[in-house]
């Protein structure tokens, strides 16, 4: 090293003494560094300029140019919106009838609690439905998080929070909350206190309900409408204390659409008090519950019948002494003992006429029918408690017969207003639904026009003068069928325990709306003269329904020719206050 | 020659680093206001839904029913009193 750096110190002494030519070499020799750093500095330079104009575009693009995704995405900023668990479900009209609501719920950290005892008391004497013991084990078990208790009410929230307890803390949580109570418990069913469906319309369009919530797409639109179900559930409780029946279900539905207005199954229970409820209150007897539900299918024999040509209104039937068949003897509640023709079987509901009408149509062509109208298989309705029919295995004449006057098939009430509101809107069958359907809804037809005329005739003849009288809402037209049946028990039928049945439409003209009212083991009363029948009880409730629920619907009521002046009068309002005269007319 | 560019070398710099402090503060601000608007808005929607929950509660129809059985002179509508446009006879001018 020593030496290399001596030589060289040597060379540049002598160069520095040295003469002119070398002087000159040396000077060239010195801008070639020069040069050099130049085009280094040039290349530097133009490579960072190319960089900077890059940047450049990339910025103007950005912010000028509206490209790249960051643009698109903060230039749609809609706002902030509240997302909850589960969407609302409306009635028809908009009415809120189950919704979510912020509350907080109570837990406990056992690790941060100072005084497991102390904050036991303390919280047991502003929330006295708890155990102080239960607490108090919470309080000091392992581990980090115990609920105590779940969706607090305010009151109670600001209770405990006052209490300034450490290790005790609240979680926001969401209630499903029934504005209307019990009032649709049996469609709407409830959910768990995870805001997961268990019962009803809630289980039943669980993951339509999140998803809704999810995508802020507004609420559930069922069918139903709150002031109707009011009053069928208001007329059936009243009709259960009159007659002292064990339970009830009520149904209105839209003739047309298949939309139900109202269902109602009674008793029923609250939706935030399971435990003190028991499984006849759970029990949905409108869709879950099959009965025989006795004369109301002599509707769905005579309408058969009459569809496949086997008779015609004016053909007559021997009803004068009960009908033999094998080792049974099948008899009429109301014996005329005479013959009868074709609406005065209906009427007078013989079970004699229909059981041979039943017969004259056959065994085969009658299970056609029914599947047809949808009698044999459960509903598609958007519920679990969905009742399956039960139907005899082996279709023998003697089935055919009693299922004429319908005993030996059972099916859900539901079943029986659908397969009505099927004979009476023109005869195409549309499945029930619980939610709102829009626009004409297709279906498929079961009987002809004709048939459905015939059966529109019939049914009001039941009304005007037959067993059904009482079911009459004045001006409306109502038409409908009765259904007094003995219970079913197993190995026969049970005396004295009976299901009555008053399944109509209204106006008959023009039917619009089908209402069903069923009564579960009513008793006579005083009033009705002992009798327990469903002209006795059944079908004034349906009339006191329809006379309430037609205005509110907009059905047009039809005045009975000669009704007296004064009774106009009182109606219209006077112009001046004084005397008679009325504007305008 | 040195000195102009010089200026706006170092000037044009100084320029939009101030300008972009400015806006980044203006940013940020706008950006806190749109937060506390944005949970504005969250809590008067939830005021909202509660106030909704609660009008439906207070319009349940049995509690409508039993109120206006207490206060008011009405009955449930007659058929006799409901008819429609087109049975409503024509005006034809005031007589005598």
């Amino acid at each position: 090293m020593s030496e290399i750096s001596v030589r060289a110190w040597r060379d540049a002494a002598s160069e520095m003494s040295g003469s002119n030519g070398v002087e000159q070499l040396s000077a060239r020799e010195a801008r070639r560094p020069l040069e050099m750093a130049r085009t280094r500095l040039l290349v530097a330079g133009a490579i960072f300029a190319i960089c900077f104009v890059i940047l450049g575009a990339r910025l103007v693009q950005l912010s000028l140019l509206d490209g790249g995704d960051d643009t698109t995405q903060n230039a749609r900023h809609d706002g902030a919106l509240l997302t909850l668990q589960r969407a609302d479900i409306v009635d028809r009209n908009g009415t809120l009838l189950a919704t979510n609501l912020p509350s907080q719920s109570l837990y406990v950290d056992p690790t941060l609690v100072l005084d497991a005892n102390e904050a036991a008391d303390r919280i047991t004497n502003v929330l006295p439905d708890l155990s102080r013991g239960g607490i108090l084990r919470k309080a000091s078990a392992k581990g980090n998080f115990q609920w105590i208790q779940r969706n607090l009410t305010p009151e109670q929230y600001y209770a405990v929070n006052r209490l300034g307890l450490p290790g005790f803390g609240f979680k926001r949580e969401e209630r499903r909350v029934y504005p209307h109570g019990s009032l649709f418990v049996h469609t709407l069913g409830f959910t768990g206190v995870d805001n997961g469906g268990l019962t009803g319309l809630e289980a039943a369009r669980d993951a339509n309900l999140k998803n809704l919530a999810e995508s802020h797409s507004g609420p559930l639109i069922t069918s139903l409408d709150s002031r109707v179900q009011h009053i069928v559930n208001a007329e059936l409780a009243a009709a259960m204390a009159e007659f002292g029946a064990k339970g009830g279900a009520g149904i209105v539905l839209d003739v047309h659409s298949g939309e139900i207005l109202a269902l109602s199954s009674l008793p029923d229970f609250n939706p935030y008090d399971l435990k003190s409820s028991g499984p006849d209150q759970y029990f949905n007897r409108a869709t879950l519950g099959v009965y025989e539900l006795g004369s109301t299918f002599k509707a769905f024999t005579t309408a058969m019948a009459l569809d496949y040509g086997v008779v015609n209104l004016s053909d007559r039937y021997d009803a004068t002494k009960p009908l033999r068949v094998a080792r049974f003897v099948i008899r009429d509640d109301h014996p005329q003992n005479r013959w009868l023709d074709v609406p005065e079987i209906f009427v007078h509901s013989s079970n004699i006429g229909a059981a041979q009408m039943a017969r004259d149509v056959g065994a085969e062509r009658q299970k056609e029918f029914l599947g047809r109208l949808g009698m044999l298989a459960p509903l598609p309705l958007e519920l679990s408690e969905n009742g399956r029919p039960l139907s005899p295995r082996h279709w023998r004449e003697i089935n055919t017969m009693t299922i004429g006057y319908g005993h030996g098939i059972a099916v859900t009430p539901l079943h029986l207003i659908s397969g009505f509101a099927t004979l009476v809107n023109g005869g195409i069958t549309r499945p029930p639904t619980l939610l709102r359907r829009h626009g004409e809804i297709s279906g498929t037809r079961v009987v002809t026009r004709e048939t459905s005329d015939a059966m529109r005739l019939l049914m009001r003849m039941v009304v005007e003068d037959g067993t059904g009288k009482k079911a009459e809402a004045e001006g409306y037209l109502v038409g409908g069928k009765t259904g007094t049946a003995e219970k079913a028990v197993a190995g026969g039928y049970k005396k004295n325990a009976l299901i009555t049945t008053f399944v109509g439409a209204f106006p008959m003209d023009a039917p619009r709306y089908a209402v069903l009212v069923m009564l579960d083991e009513p008793h006579g009363t005083k009033k009705t003269h002992g009798y327990a029948g469903a002209g006795w009880n059944a079908a004034p409730t349906v009339g006191r329904i329809i006379s309430q629920i037609a205005p509110m619907l907009g059905v047009m009521a039809i005045r009975p020719p000669g009704e007296d002046e004064e009774e106009t009068e009182r109606l219209l309002v006077r112009a001046d206050g004084e005397g008679r005269r009325l504007a305008s007319f | 020659m040195i000195r102009p560019a010089l200026i706006l070398w170092i000037g044009l710099p100084a320029i939009v680093t101030i300008a972009l402090l400015l806006v980044s503060y203006q940013v940020q601000s706008l950006e806190n206001e749109l937060e506390t608007l944005e949970r504005a808005a969250i809590a008067q929607q939830e005021e909202i839904h509660v106030l909704r929950a609660e009008w439906s509660f207070l319009n349940r129809p049995e509690r409508l029913a039993r109120l206006a059985g207490r206060y008011l002179e009405l009955a449930p509508v007659m058929p006799s009193q409901v008819t429609s446009f087109t049975l409503v006879p024509t005006f034809q001018g005031l007589e005598q």
